[in-house]
């Protein structure tokens, strides 16, 4: 979808991003973000996607910025018809998308596509749990990961994981599936 | 002869940034776009992030209208922009 007028000068600070651009502002407006569960974590998440110009469905969180809203009434005008959704799914609730990020209590599981078995294991790795002081920087990065899926700047398949914890957060392994679990 | 031209000698920053890349963004790797520009600012960035973006700067030469012109070559590596 090629930009509007409207659209050019609203996200023209992200288009400045040399990751975006004027194509990858198109790619985030065009792909459909749907949220599966909550917790605190996507709560924090979805005023970024929102703002970043997503279409996205689920519950809205009451942040004081999109409280009493309907999220479907944001960027009417994002998402095409018949677009494959990108998924935001709190850690418990089953991911039911290849590309979906799940965010949990103590990290984050981004799947760009790939093994549906891998991406449960990852997510069942994670606290469902999520501490308050915690929801904005997990909510924040399941934001980031997320789009940088839209963009297709992460691998489009695989599993990447971040863990948080006393130093900040780090890249942490992935298990996989009993069929693709590496040898120990 | 350039393959594009784009005046943006009216815009701010950063739109003055912004139209640039998506003129670029719009043509095929190795055309050429011609960008009129006026002002410090845009004589400043334009040219450097257009390089940064990987394009290549092919002349710059301001008129004697104070009026800038910008040729660029558009180079498009891998990534979305």
């Amino acid at each position: 979808m090629s930009l509007t007028e409207a659209q050019i000068q609203r996200y023209s600070r992200q288009i400045l991003l040399r990751e975006v651009g004027g194509r990858g502002q198109s790619r985030l407006l065009s792909r459909p973000v749907r949220v599966d569960g909550r917790n605190a974590a996507t709560d924090a998440a979805t005023p970024y996607l929102v703002a970043g110009g997503a279409h996205v469905l689920g519950p809205a969180p009451d942040d004081g910025f999109l409280t009493g809203a309907s999220l479907a009434d944001f960027n009417p005008d994002a998402g095409v018809p018949g677009a494959p959704f990108a998924c935001l799914v709190a850690a418990g609730a089953v991911p039911s998308l290849a590309v979906a990020v799940v965010v949990g209590g103590d990290g984050v599981v981004a799947s760009g596509g790939g093994c549906a078995d891998c991406l449960k294991a990852a997510a069942d790795s994670l606290a469902v749990a999520v501490a308050p002081e915690d929801a904005l920087v997990l909510g924040g990065l399941a934001a980031l990961a997320l789009q940088r899926l839209c963009l297709e700047v992460e691998p489009v398949a695989g599993l990447r994981r971040w863990r948080l914890g006393a130093g900040g957060i780090v890249e942490a392994p992935v298990g996989g599936c009993a069929a693709h679990r590496p040898p120990a | 002869m350039p393959d594009a031209s784009l005046d943006i000698t009216r815009e701010l920053c950063p739109m003055t940034w912004v139209r640039v890349k998506l003129a670029l963004e719009a043509l095929g790797d190795g055309q050429v776009l011609e960008v009129r520009l006026t002002g410090d600012e845009p004589l400043r960035n334009v040219p450097r992030n257009a390089a940064d973006d990987g394009h290549e700067l092919l002349s710059c030469e301001t008129g004697g209208d104070g009026v800038t012109r910008l040729l660029v070559r558009a180079r498009h590596g891998s990534g979305p922009a």
